[in-house]
C-alpha cells in the first residue's frame, strides 16, 4: 500500500493498559490483510491528559513518540483517534514554532532522542480504508448486508486546518468500508455529535448523556450494531453502555465494535483473535447474524 | 463562582491577556482579536446544550482581558475538546485552545486539577502511560492481561529517570503548587 515509511504500531495508553481488543484486533487484521508494521521500545502517552496543564508537556510527550519513530525510519500507525489528533497537531505546532521547538528538543535531548520532523502519524482508520478502496476487502465471507450506524468521533475528523483521515462534515470511509464487506450503512441524525470520551474525566455525567444519546439514536434507526475505529469512543458507546442507558433513561442494547474488529470479522479471523470477549456491549447479536 | 458573579468584580488585566494572546500565536492559531461573535462556536458546541459553555463568550471575555474571572470560573472545565468551536470558526480562532490555555494558567495558581486528570498525570510521570496495564474481565466472566493475549508487554521509556526528569521540568509550574 501507499505508505512511504515503514509503520510503527502505536496503540496508545486506552489500548496498552484496559482496552486489550483495540490491540489484539488491530495486530491480526494488518497480519490479515498483509500490512507490515513493527514495534517500536519506549513509546508513552501521547500527552493528551497533561495538555489542559502544559502545552510543553503534551509537546514533549507526542515529539518523543515520533522520535521514537523515526529512530525505526517510520510513520506512527495510531489506533487512537485521541492520539492521532494530538500527535499530528503536536507536529503543525512543531512545524510552526521554532521557539516551541527549540524547547522540545532540548528536551528530548535529555533522553538521547531525536525529532526531525519526518514521521507522522497515520492512523488505523486510514489503513483499512485504503484496503478497501483497493479492493483488498472483497473476498471477505461479507456482513451479510447487517446495518452499520458509523461512529468516527470528533478527534478523527477534526479540525481539517490540518491533515485528518476523513472529511469533517462528510466523512465516508467507514462507510466505505461497510459497504466493501457487505454490509449497510445506517445514517442517523447525531453521527457527527461527541460520545463524551473526554469529557467524561471532569463532568462524566454530561459524557454519559452524550453516548446514551448517541446509541439511542442509532438503535432507533434500525442499526444492527455501531461501529467505530476510536478507543475513547467504545470506552463510551459500548463499555459505559448500561450506565449511558441508566442516565437517559432509555434501554441500550446494540453492540458496539472497533472497526478492526468488524473487518476482521468479515475476513473469518476468530472471536479470540479480535477479543470479541472484551466487548461489553452484546456482540452475540452481530455473531449469531453472521452465523 | 458563576462566571456572571465573578464579572460583576471585574477588572482588566492587560498582562495575563497578552501571556494567552502570545500563546496562542505560538501554536499558530488566531488571536480573540479576530473574533466578530457570530457564535458558529457556540452553535456547534457539544457542552453549549448540556453544560451552558458558551465558546464565543469565552473568546470575546478574553479579548477584553477578563483572564482572571475566566481561570477563576469552573466552566472551563466543562469542555469536551469536541474541537467544533475551532473547525467552525471562519477566523482562525480555537476556543478549544484558549480553553486549554486558561485551565493551565488556573492550575498553575493552585486550582485543584480535576482528580481524573490528575491520577492521569502522575501515573505519566512514573510509568509513561496513564495507569498500569489492568487485569480485565470479559463478559464471559473470563479474565484477560496482556501476557494471556499474547500482547507484548505495555511500552515503557527506555531511560524512565530521564523521561520523569524531562516531564517533571515541563510541570514544574503545576506541580509547584501541590
Amino acid at each position: 500500500m501507499g505508505y512511504e515509511l515503514e509503520l510503527v504500531i502505536y496503540p496508545g495508553c486506552l489500548a496498552s493498559t484496559e482496552l486489550y481488543a483495540c490491540e489484539l484486533s488491530a495486530r491480526r487484521v494488518l497480519d490479515a490483510l498483509e500490512v507490515p508494521y513493527r514495534d517500536a521500545e519506549g513509546l508513552s502517552c501521547c500527552g493528551m491528559p497533561v495538555k489542559s496543564m502544559s502545552t510543553l508537556a503534551w509537546l514533549y510527550l507526542s515529539a518523543r513518540n515520533l522520535a521514537l519513530a523515526e529512530e525505526h525510519g517510520g510513520d506512527l500507525l495510531t489506533l487512537c483517534s485521541v492520539c492521532d489528533f494530538h500527535i499530528s497537531e503536536a507536529r503543525r505546532v512543531l512545524k510552526h514554532s521554532r521557539e516551541l521547538r527549540a524547547k522540545v528538543e532540548e528536551l528530548l535531548d535529555q533522553e538521547g532522542l531525536r525529532y526531525a520532523g519526518r514521521a507522522r502519524a497515520v492512523s488505523m482508520l486510514a489503513v483499512l480504508a485504503e484496503a478497501a478502496e483497493s479492493g483488498k476487502l472483497a473476498e471477505s465471507r461479507g456482513l451479510s448486508g447487517l446495518k452499520v450506524a458509523a461512529h468516527y468521533g470528533c478527534q478523527t475528523l477534526r479540525p481539517s486546518d490540518m491533515p485528518r483521515p476523513d472529511h469533517p462534515e462528510a466523512p465516508g470511509r467507514l462507510e466505505a468500508i461497510v459497504k466493501a464487506l457487505g454490509g449497510e450503512p445506517v445514517d442517523y441524525p447525531e453521527k457527527l455529535s461527541c460520545c463524551g470520551g473526554i469529557l467524561v474525566y471532569t463532568r462524566r455525567e454530561a459524557a454519559l448523556t452524550l453516548a446514551g444519546e448517541k446509541v439511542a439514536a442509532a438503535q432507533e434507526r434500525g442499526a444492527d450494531l455501531i461501529v467505530t475505529p476510536c478507543p475513547h469512543c467504545m470506552k463510551m458507546l459500548d463499555q459505559s453502555q448500561k450506565a449511558a442507558a441508566g442516565v437517559v433513561g432509555k434501554p441500550l442494547s446494540t453492540p458496539v465494535l472497533y472497526a478492526t474488529q468488524l473487518v476482521g470479522l468479515a475476513l473469518g479471523l476468530s472471536e479470540e483473535e479480535l477479543g470479541l470477549d472484551l466487548n461489553s456491549s452484546p456482540v452475540e447479536k452481530v455473531l449469531e447474524r453472521l452465523g | 463562582m458563576a462566571l456572571v458573579d465573578l464579572l460583576t468584580l471585574a477588572e482588566e488585566k492587560p498582562e495575563l491577556k497578552s501571556k494567552v494572546y502570545r500563546e496562542l500565536l505560538e501554536l499558530g492559531l488566531s488571536t480573540p482579536d479576530y473574533c466578530y461573535l457570530c457564535g458558529r462556536c457556540s452553535g456547534g458546541c457539544t457542552s453549549m446544550r448540556l453544560l451552558e459553555l458558551k465558546p464565543h463568550e469565552i473568546a470575546a471575555l478574553a479579548r477584553d482581558g477578563f483572564i482572571e474571572e475566566l481561570v477563576g470560573s469552573e466552566i472551563i472545565w466543562a469542555c469536551a475538546q469536541c474541537l467544533q468551536c475551532r473547525e467552525r470558526c471562519p477566523q482562525g480562532v480555537s476556543p478549544v485552545d484558549i480553553i486549554l490555555k486558561l485551565r493551565s494558567i488556573a492550575v498553575s495558581r493552585g486550582a485543584e486539577l480535576p482528580e481524573e486528570l490528575s491520577k492521569m498525570m502522575m501515573s505519566i510521570l512514573d510509568t509513561g502511560l496513564i495507569q498500569e496495564p489492568r487485569e480485565v474481565v470479559g463478559r464471559s466472566g473470563r479474565k484477560y492481561t496482556r501476557e494471556a493475549l499474547r500482547l507484548p508487554p505495555a511500552p515503557r521509556p527506555k531511560d524512565m529517570a530521564a523521561f520523569s526528569e524531562a516531564l517533571m521540568s515541563t510541570l514544574e509550574v503545576v506541580l509547584g503548587g501541590v
